[in-house]
């Protein structure tokens, strides 16, 4: 089942911040923001709350205009137009229809696309069964906790098979349990299709866990102040308990402090 | 079966209530049968008089249900329509707020010039007073689609069509049936001031007639009889249209059967 998604190595996608800047007023936005996720790559976004880490998300995801610079996604070293690739998002609350049952929810990117319905549907069940949602197709999202709507959420993102997943704060309401949980998924997706995430988080261990490279954001507007290589042995739930685990949360930590401080002077 | 009884019976216990008080109320104070005559005289006019009643309840109801049905498409589709576009919302919008405070009891005769006696101008009073809640909700509805699901719909690239059938449709839907629920109560009124103005005597009278012909009578006890049965019509008519509607929203919307 992963042989058929699983991005072949020359069709992965990387993607690239370029000077992008998007003020919504003079002291609320993001300015001059540059950074590179390589293909198969995870590039996380870092900072406190409303500094502007969505709207990165959303200029990549095409939802927002920026009022300067742009998001290049580059594909065996050459541009390649957005339109081309195929970009999954996952959003902060899982937005899905209530009236749509979750394997009709998760059908949907498709649906849109025009792909037969049975067709649709067989490829709604297998994004489900890869989020541990295989006998909840039938459940409306009012029937399901928070937990697994964000599990369906995640599956609609995956259902078009993308090369890039844009994640925006995917466990900020869920439990300890849930969010690990979805944390090891979202690893699982990452070593086994080599999909390139962009995340949003304001979770240390999420970035710690998931990120190979943050980006700390600070000040008002604000910028990249800082940005952070994380090295992984594995993308296992293990490296959790992994010392270096906890150094990486340590320096996650402190450069959050220190950003902070500087964007506050 | 117990689910439905533990719904009824507090309602059946306020009307057990108000009959029994109405009835010590005309023994008590001696109130003439012409003024207002006691429940018992009604329900014994209805019995008399079963078979013109509920000819008149057919007669009513028929022409009820067309004006709703006439004033749900018509008003769904005017509201897609304006709802789609926010000069002819800005236009059209206030004009149709301004109609629909024009009294229906005035516009009836036009009817009756324009369509005749009988039951054309019922049905269109029926449907020109109920149109109104349809057509609002509908644009309500349609123009308060959440922007979250909508920005879903243009990640991927939704045509205007498909955002329109798999997004605001269905998202408007507890708004629409809300303006339906509105509309039946209206219907029947507007179908039985219609009748007042363009009705018909007879054996197929319908309510509004059997009212009319009563009160020259001066027997207010069938003009009660004439006003509980178009109650009924009413009830059941809400009754059909509620089950509709919850069974459309059943399980994601509140207002849902579950």
């Amino acid at each position: 089942m992963v042989a058929d998604i699983a991005q072949p190595i020359e069709r992965r996608v990387g993607v690239r911040y370029e000077s992008v800047s998007r003020m919504f007023s003079a002291h609320a936005g993001i300015i001059d923001a540059t950074a590179e996720a390589a293909p198969g790559e995870c590039l996380a976004f870092m900072g406190a709350s409303g500094c502007g880490k969505t709207t990165l998300m959303r200029v990549a995801a095409a939802l927002e205009v920026p009022d300067s610079g742009r998001v290049v996604f580059v594909r065996g070293g050459s541009e390649v137009p957005r339109e081309q690739v195929e970009i999954g998002v996952c959003f902060q609350e899982p937005r899905l229809l209530p009236w749509r049952n979750a394997l009709r929810n998760v059908a949907l990117p498709l649906e849109l696309r025009g792909v037969p319905r049975a067709h649709a549907r067989e490829r709604a069940q297998e994004a489900l069964e890869r989020v541990g949602l295989s006998s909840w197709g039938r459940a409306l999202p009012g029937r399901l906790s928070g937990g697994m709507r964000m599990r369906v959420g995640l599956a609609r993102a995956l259902v078009n098979r993308p090369s890039v997943l844009l994640l925006d704060e995917p466990c900020s309401a869920l439990d300890i349990v849930t969010r690990v949980e979805i944390e090891d998924h979202i690893a699982r997706l990452q070593t086994d299709l080599g999909i390139t995430v962009i995340l949003v988080t304001h979770a240390i261990e999420e970035a710690a866990f998931l990120a190979d490279r943050v980006c700390i954001l600070s000040g008002a507007p604000a910028s990249i102040a800082e940005t952070l290589e994380i090295g992984h042995k594995s993308r296992s739930s293990n490296e959790r308990d992994s010392g270096s685990f906890t150094a990486t949360l340590t320096l996650l930590m402190q450069s959050m402090h220190d950003a902070a401080r500087r964007g506050s002077g | 079966m117990k689910r439905l009884v533990d719904r009824v019976w507090p309602a059946a216990l306020v009307i057990a209530a108000i009959v029994l008080a109405w009835d010590a109320a005309v023994r008590l104070f001696e109130i003439p049968a012409y003024l207002a005559p006691s429940p018992w005289a009604v329900v014994e006019v209805i019995a008399e008089r079963r078979e013109s009643l509920v000819a008149a309840c057919w007669s009513t109801a028929c022409t009820s249900a067309a004006g709703l049905v006439i004033a749900c498409v018509a008003g769904v589709c005017a509201g897609a329509v304006i709802a789609s576009n926010t000069l002819l919302y800005r236009g059209v919008y206030p004009i149709a707020s301004f109609l629909q405070t024009v009294p229906l009891i005035a516009v009836a005769p036009l009817l009756v010039i324009w369509l005749g006696y009988g039951a054309p101008p019922t049905t269109a009073a029926a449907a020109l007073v109920a149109v109104f809640p349809v057509l609002a909700n509908t644009i309500d509805g349609l123009r308060g689609v959440d922007p979250a699901w909508k920005e879903v719909f243009a990640l991927y690239h939704a045509s205007r069509w498909q955002r329109w059938r798999k997004l605001e449709i269905p998202a408007a839907l507890p708004h629409i049936v809300t303006g339906v629920r509105i509309a039946t109560g209206l219907s029947v009124i507007g179908s039985i001031v219609g009748e007042f103005v363009s009705g018909y005597a007879g054996d197929r009278a319908p309510i509004g007639m059997v009212v009319m012909s009563a009160m020259r009578e001066s027997r207010t006890d069938i003009v009660f009889a004439a006003i509980a049965l178009s109650s009924l019509v009413g009830l059941a008519l809400f009754a059909c249209v509620s089950f509709v509607g919850g069974w459309l929203l059943r399980g994601w919307h509140p207002s849902g059967t579950a």
